[in-house]
């Protein structure tokens, strides 16, 4: 039997917009299983992200239940969803999320930093995550020039160094050509199965679908499988 | 942790492109201070100061907001977040101060002095907190 990693539960969103209340996310029901990739594809506009992101508790919902590895995301504070994204959850933005001006290696350090890992374990760490992305040899060079391929994959290692049960991908493919776009879902899908991580990928081009042990549709905030 | 990051926080800050214009502030202001060796010039510069110091941050906007953005990510508590959006800005300061100080030692203008740095501090604690705010949302 397939172990649950995240629930969603008769999620509402709603966001005011000049004066008026709309809702965003309407009741949403989802569940999230242990080394999947859950793929929800909709068009721009759809709420993809602010699901995303309610379930990285980024944001939070205005009525329903998000509970993740067994913690209700409702009830926790702002520090106790910090340390869910500390150890549990990891978000990749569309932008990917990573520091320009550092280094890989320094990129991929600070949620390392953050757990409390000490230096030689970061170190080791680092390294094994670079050699498993490809990334060997980049290691001291800035963020700046790699190219979108090479961000995606290091803004991956960032969120996958502290091996967490759920990841988030928001449009991983978005600012990549279709052959980069292959090698980063190619990747996803190796994570998904060496790892058992639940990998939930929200995108806006269908042929993302293929990669994906189950897809959803998202269309004006309602949510529905697609068989 | 916290030491860790804030010497990431102060690396980011020292090695930033807008640590440059504080530098040549400092040295303009410092050869204009000598020169014109009366209290206004030293309250306007104290005043120019303040443009300075936005200037070299928004020059840094974009690392900034990414390196607060990977910190809310990875899940660095709120206050950690602050103490590092602190370093970052105080170390912006820190130069300017060391000028005025070495200048001041010479003028006693003590009073201008405290206002200014208390009114420094206020200025990047909340800036630091519109800023973790902001970008929180």
């Amino acid at each position: 039997m397939k172990r649950i990693v995240a629930i969603v539960r008769n999620l509402w969103k709603y966001y005011t917009m000049c004066g008026r209340t709309v809702p965003v996310l309407k009741n949403v029901n989802l569940y999230i299983y242990r080394g999947e990739i859950l793929c929800i594809h909709g068009p721009s506009g759809a709420g993809k992200t602010t699901l995303l992101k309610i379930l990285a508790g980024l944001e939070r919902p205005d009525q329903g239940e998000v509970i993740v590895e067994g913690y209700n995301l409702m009830l926790l504070d702002e520090d106790g969803l910090a340390a869910l994204r500390a150890n549990v959850i990891s978000y990749i933005p569309q932008d990917y999320g990573l520091i320009e001006d550092l280094t890989v290696y320094d990129n991929i350090e600070i949620p390392l930093m953050i757990i409390g890992l000490d230096e030689e374990e970061r170190k080791s760490r680092i390294y094994s995550i670079l050699e498993y992305m490809g990334l060997i040899g980049k290691e001291n060079i800035k963020v700046k020039v790699l190219s979108g391929g090479e961000k995606q994959r290091v803004a991956i290692a960032r969120a996958l160094a502290v091996t967490p049960s759920l990841l988030l991908a928001d449009e991983p493919t978005a600012n990549l050509d279709w052959e980069n776009a292959k090698k980063v879902l190619e990747l996803i899908t190796k994570i998904s199965k060496d790892f058992e991580t639940a990998i939930v990928i929200v995108s806006h081009d269908p042929r993302v679908l293929e990669y994906a042990h189950r897809k959803y549709v998202l269309y004006d905030g309602i949510i529905s499988e697609v068989k | 942790m916290y030491r860790e990051l804030v010497l990431q926080s102060a690396k980011l800050s020292i090695t930033g492109k807008g640590m440059i214009y504080i530098i040549l502030f400092v040295a303009s202001s410092t050869i204009y201070l000598f020169m014109f060796d009366i209290q206004l010039v030293f309250v306007n510069m104290m005043l120019l100061s303040f443009v300075a110091v936005l200037t070299s941050i928004l020059s840094d906007k974009k690392t900034l907001v990414q390196y607060i953005l990977v910190l809310i990510l990875s899940g660095a508590r709120k206050k950690l977040i602050l103490i590092c959006i602190r370093v970052y800005l105080i170390l912006r300061l820190l130069p300017i101060i060391i000028a005025y100080v070495m200048y001041l030692l010479r003028f006693s203008l003590y009073i201008i002095m405290t206002v200014t740095l208390i009114a420094y501090v206020v200025y990047m604690f909340s800036l630091s907190y519109v800023l973790y705010k902001v970008l929180r949302r």
